[in-house]
């Protein structure tokens, strides 16, 4: 007979099996090195359908796991895969596993995406990429992110006041160490070159967010257009991989230098992912004027600096299939440059920055795609004030804006990987200079619009051996609404007064980029490819509608100028004869034609000071650009990591085209200025129980000051005289959530000087406590 | 208080209520007035030659004073014959402009007084041309200077007495230094080179006269380097001039500075001191090593 008791007994037994069938549990491990027992950070943990990775002490987590036998696979780049099992069988509501993986000594083939638009191991591509791994970062002293690409072959980073420069430029392969647009750098794949001078704010971009560096050398127009005429760095930031993660850190060091660094983030288990990062740094700085300069000028001061930044993210990611990420970012600076007559803060630059971007993505079946939205606002102010015959203060004002969209889209179909996509980018200015010691104001506004389509190929013959690469981008330009108008001058600006302009007609140029590659790689240990590129570079805004001052003169606006263009063809090699050992090298030849250069025009202009030349920046020469980059990195063991690079360049003008009768310059082979002929870098990281240690050091070679190759006043030579640094990184961790670093750059405190006398900073040592939190 | 601050800060207060009552704009614009005095006065006939004096006052508005510009307009040009940067921000301007009668009927003389906000004040004065000539008697001397590094002659010049001081005698006179001359290299060439206590910048005087940076009062001498550098006062014409009114003439306002670089010799270069003196230098010789000399000849209105 079914009684009540019976029915309360069943249903409550059903009950207690469901939910002991459906009960949640949590799988956590430690993932170590079988020789060192260190924990090995970033490996890549699956657990039937889970995927996670390990944290900063090799720890991962798993949740809500039901019971059952699950495969467990663990990798990571450097060590032999482990594949197991795992048993949850409701014993236990958290199950524990220790796993250690044995070190692979192979050369690390890692993956990246710059140089195709889509990933693709370095090993496949037939061409010359870099990649700084989280590892060297985590070892190099660098304080900012475009000193990492420092200790690359062929790569100048043109900073001469280490973290208290407002500016600085990355350039590669010959081309001059001052201008930054003609190398195109990409922050997590979103360009940051702004169209008003082709300049990168790098202090806008936190060490502290970055996972790696992607470098590509040698023209990537034919992908990414514009700018990418010498080569690409993409810089690509940290992602969150556990439900709540950070770090809180302080730092200190010379001249007062203190930061400091809230680092938030967490990914949920339903694909949903945040981070928010902070940063407060400041400085009091040091004087950078030469003696002469401090002795004839009463009212200089230390150049300090006082930096604010903030990072919001969010998105959803929870398979390959589908991504979306917005970004925020506000960035505010106030750097001092080293006078001060009456203003506050004396002469400064500051730079009041917002970036916005949202980004879509996936996967279906063959199809890889991708679409990004980016607003890069920035509002520049620089306070100039000084005395002579009587006191002069003006400021300069501008707003920077530069926004686009870029697509991408890859379609594998047997050995074809078919890449195309279109991209649109505006790029605007309106500044003005406005004089508070005079009458005058000087406006000057532009708008330069980009629209790029591209498409690419890359063909993969006889399983991988042979990889073909073969693309074509053509760009068209257009700048329009240019203007560059004085109000009210007096002698501070009358000399201008003639070269004002506005409603000119638009101007329209195009560019087609082909690139061919190809690879032969018969083997994991041996690579060769060759390869031809043409990369095209249009002028800056800056160079399109403003007159005004220069060094040694006055330039006058052209917005009749062309884009430049470079050739390239290169050939290089990879060879591991040893599974320790990996050798690189490569060599390539440059043709650009067209090339920008200031030159005089012949006639001269009282700027109030008397007489200077006139210069105009034109399209005038032809360059000739060749050169040899080699690399050697031999890692012994596991935890020692030893390299050397070493770089010869040859970069002359070889057509000089005078732009008037009245102009007696040849330039015509005339060594380029800023590059110099021979560098070198190399460097060991150490890892150990004890402190883990890094140490670099670099040379570079002389270069000269000017594109006269002619003795300069101030340097007191026709070229800079070469350097040697050596910087060294410590590090340690405490009690499973405390870092603590040291930071020793330039140790044996080489001083160099910039084109106006300056010094560098000289040896700077920072000290930083970190704190983890997970 | 001086009289004049009295009265400049009653018309601040005055206007700064005037213009409260209209309670409509948050800035407050300089007031410019001339002052009164031994001033040439509104509509006075000068002959030409003879003396203009023109005292301004002017109160900051609500930011500091930074711009005083004074502009000549006669026969339908406007020369200006100050453009001075300042930073003034408590007490108001205070300032005395001399200048010499041209031969034009009738000269329009704009003084502006502007501030941080750009906002200005102006303020003008008509000056007529009277019976006569009034140019002046001028000074005339010729003497040898040394340069930084030489120690066996004077290297501070009184342009108006024409007296020169060693570093030895210097002590006491520093207030009545014009002039001081050096060598330095500049634009690839070493350059005999003009200057002034007051002048600082990179090129500054106490580069070369460290001991000029602890003087209390440091004189203002400018001078007209393009009419030095385009040869425009002839040698002869120099050597003719009994009275100031080429001295007067051959100075242009509009391209002077308190460094004269390139002052080779047989260089002519007008001048104006602090007082308002204008004159004419000639570089008789110069050396361009940091231990010569330099050889001047000068004439200077009295």
């Amino acid at each position: 007979m079914i009684t009540l008791k019976k029915i309360s007994l069943t249903v409550t037994t059903l009950l207690l099996v469901s939910v002991s069938a459906f009960a949640q549990y949590k799988v956590i491990g430690t993932i170590t090195d079988t020789e060192t027992q260190a924990p090995i950070v970033g490996a890549h943990i699956s657990l039937g359908k889970s995927l996670t990775a390990t944290t900063d002490n090799g720890t991962f987590e798993i949740f809500n796991v039901g019971k059952g036998t699950y495969p467990v696979i663990v990798s990571c780049v450097g060590y032999t895969k482990y594949q197991g099992s795992v048993l949850v069988d409701g014993t236990n509501q958290v199950v524990t596993l220790s796993i250690q993986l044995n070190p692979e000594r192979q050369y690390i083939d890692e993956l990246v995406v710059s140089a195709t638009r889509k990933e693709n191991r370095i090993s496949e591509i037939p061409g010359r990429i870099e990649l700084i791994t989280p590892e060297k970062l985590a070892f190099s002293a660098a304080q900012t992110a475009d000193e990492y690409l420092a200790l690359l072959p062929g790569v100048q980073v043109s900073r001469s006041f280490g973290l208290f420069s407002h500016k600085s430029s990355v350039t590669m392969r010959g081309l001059s160490g001052n201008e930054q647009a003609r190398t195109l750098v990409l922050l997590n794949g979103i360009p940051v070159n702004k169209a008003d001078g082709g300049s990168v704010n790098w202090n806008l971009i936190s060490t502290g967010e970055i996972e790696r560096i992607e470098v590509v050398k040698g023209p990537g127009s034919a992908l990414y257009g514009g700018n990418a005429m010498g080569g690409v760095v993409n810089i690509i930031t940290q992602e969150p991989t556990k439900p709540f993660q950070g770090s809180v850190s302080i730092d200190y060091g010379t001249y007062n230098t203190q930061a400091y660094r809230a680092k938030l983030m967490g990914k949920h288990s339903n694909g949903f992912f945040w981070a928010a990062n902070g940063l407060y740094q400041k400085s009091d700085g040091y004087i950078t004027q030469s003696l002469a300069d401090r002795l004839a000028n009463p009212f200089i001061v230390k150049s300090n600096f006082d930096e604010k930044a903030i990072n919001l993210k969010s998105g959803f990611s929870k398979s390959p299939k589908f991504k979306g990420e917005v970004d925020f970012t506000y960035y505010d600076d106030v750097r001092g440059t080293g006078e001060k007559v009456y203003q506050p803060e004396g002469n400064t630059t500051e730079h009041d920055t917002y970036q916005i971007r949202a980004t879509l993505s996936g996967t279906t079946q063959n199809l890889t795609w991708s679409s990004a939205l980016f607003l890069l606002e920035e509002k520049y102010k620089r306070v100039s004030e000084w005395y002579k015959d009587d006191y002069t203060w003006y400021d300069v004002q501008s707003v920077r804006r530069d926004l686009g969209l870029m697509s991408s889209a890859s379609y594998t179909v047997k050995a074809h990987t078919l890449t195309g996509g279109f991209d649109i980018r505006q790029g605007e200015v309106d500044a003005y200079d406005i004089y508070y010691t005079s009458t005058d104001k000087v406006d000057n506004k532009g708008k330069i619009r980009f629209y790029g389509l591209y498409l690419q190929d890359e063909i993969s013959l006889f399983d991988k051996r042979v990889t073909i690469l073969a693309g074509l981008r053509y760009d068209i330009s257009q700048f329009y609404d240019g203007a560059f108008i004085i109000h009210s001058p007096s002698a501070e600006t009358s000399f201008m007064d003639q070269y004002q302009f506005s409603g000119l007609a638009d101007e329209t140029w195009s560019a087609l980029s082909p690139r061919l590659s190809a690879q032969y790689k018969p083997n994991d240990s041996f690579r060769v490819y060759a390869g031809y590129s043409r990369g095209f570079r249009p002028s800056v805004l800056d160079d399109l509608c403003r007159s005004g001052r220069v060094r040694g003169g006055f330039k006058v606006a052209n917005p009749m100028l062309k884009p430049e263009y470079l050739n390239n063809v290169e050939l290089g090699a990879d060879f591991k004869p040893t599974q320790q050992i990996k050798i690189a090298g490569t060599t390539f030849f440059s043709r650009g034609n067209d090339f920008l250069y200031y030159v005089s025009t012949g006639d001269s202009i009282d700027m109030g000071f008397g007489n200077r030349p006139i210069m105009v920046r034109a399209n005038i020469s032809d360059v000739e650009i060749y050169g040899l980059e080699s690399d050697i990195s031999y890692t012994p063991a596991r935890f020692i990591t030893l390299f050397a690079n070493y770089a010869y360049t040859s970069a002359k003008i070889k057509g000089y085209k005078p732009i008037s009768t009245t102009d007696t310059n040849n330039l015509t082979n005339k060594f380029l200025s800023d590059v110099p002929a021979h560098s070198f870098a190399a460097g060991a990281f150490v890892k150990s129980g004890i402190v883990n240690a890094g140490i670099t050091c670099k040379y570079l070679g002389q270069r000269y000051v000017n594109d006269q190759n002619a003795y300069d006043d101030i340097v007191l030579a026709a070229q800079y005289p070469s350097a040697f640094t050596v910087d060294v990184r410590l590090s340690r961790q405490f009690f499973k959530h405390v870092n603590a670093s040291v930071n020793i750059q330039n140790i044996f405190n080489e001083l160099t000087y910039d084109s106006k006398g300056a010094v560098s900073p000289g040896r700077f040592i920072t000290a930083q406590i970190q704190f983890k939190i997970d | 208080m001086k009289p004049i601050g009295q009265l400049i800060v009653m018309l601040s207060l005055a206007y700064a209520l005037g213009s409260c009552s209209n309670d409509t704009t948050d800035s407050i614009s300089p007031l410019a007035l001339f002052k009164n005095g031994d001033f040439t006065t509104e509509g006075q006939r000068i002959p030409i030659g003879g003396k203009l004096s023109f005292g301004i006052a002017a109160s900051a508005g609500s930011a500091p004073i930074t711009n005083l510009r004074i502009q000549r307009i006669a026969n339908g040009k406007v020369i200006t014959e100050l453009d001075k940067g300042v930073f003034i921000t408590t007490g108001g301007l205070d300032y005395v402009f001399n200048a010499v009668k041209s031969g034009a009927q009738e000269e329009q003389w704009r003084f502006m007084v502007m501030n941080a906000n750009r906002d200005s004040s102006i303020i003008t004065r008509t000056v007529l041309l009277g019976d006569g000539s009034a140019y002046g008697p001028i000074t005339h001397y010729t003497l040898t200077l040394g340069m930084q590094n030489n120690t066996l002659h004077p290297n501070f010049l009184d342009l108006h007495s024409g007296n020169a001081f060693s570093p030895l005698s210097i002590s006491g006179n520093e207030a009545s230094v014009d002039l001081v001359a050096f060598v330095y290299e500049t634009g690839g060439k070493l350059s005999p080179t003009l200057c002034c206590p007051a002048y600082t910048g990179s090129s500054s005087v106490t580069t070369h006269y460290p001991e000029i940076g602890t003087w209390s009062t440091r004189n203002s001498t400018l001078y007209d380097y393009y009419s030095a550098d385009w040869s425009l006062v002839k040698p002869d014409e120099f050597e003719r001039a009994e009275s100031d009114s080429l001295l007067v003439a051959s100075y242009n306002p509009q391209n002077v500075s308190g460094l004269c670089k390139y002052c080779y010799t047989n260089k002519i270069i007008p001048f104006k001191t602090e007082n308002g003196k204008y004159g004419l230098v000639k570089v008789k010789y110069a050396d361009t090593s940091k231990d010569g000399i330099i050889e001047l000849e000068v004439k200077i209105q009295q």
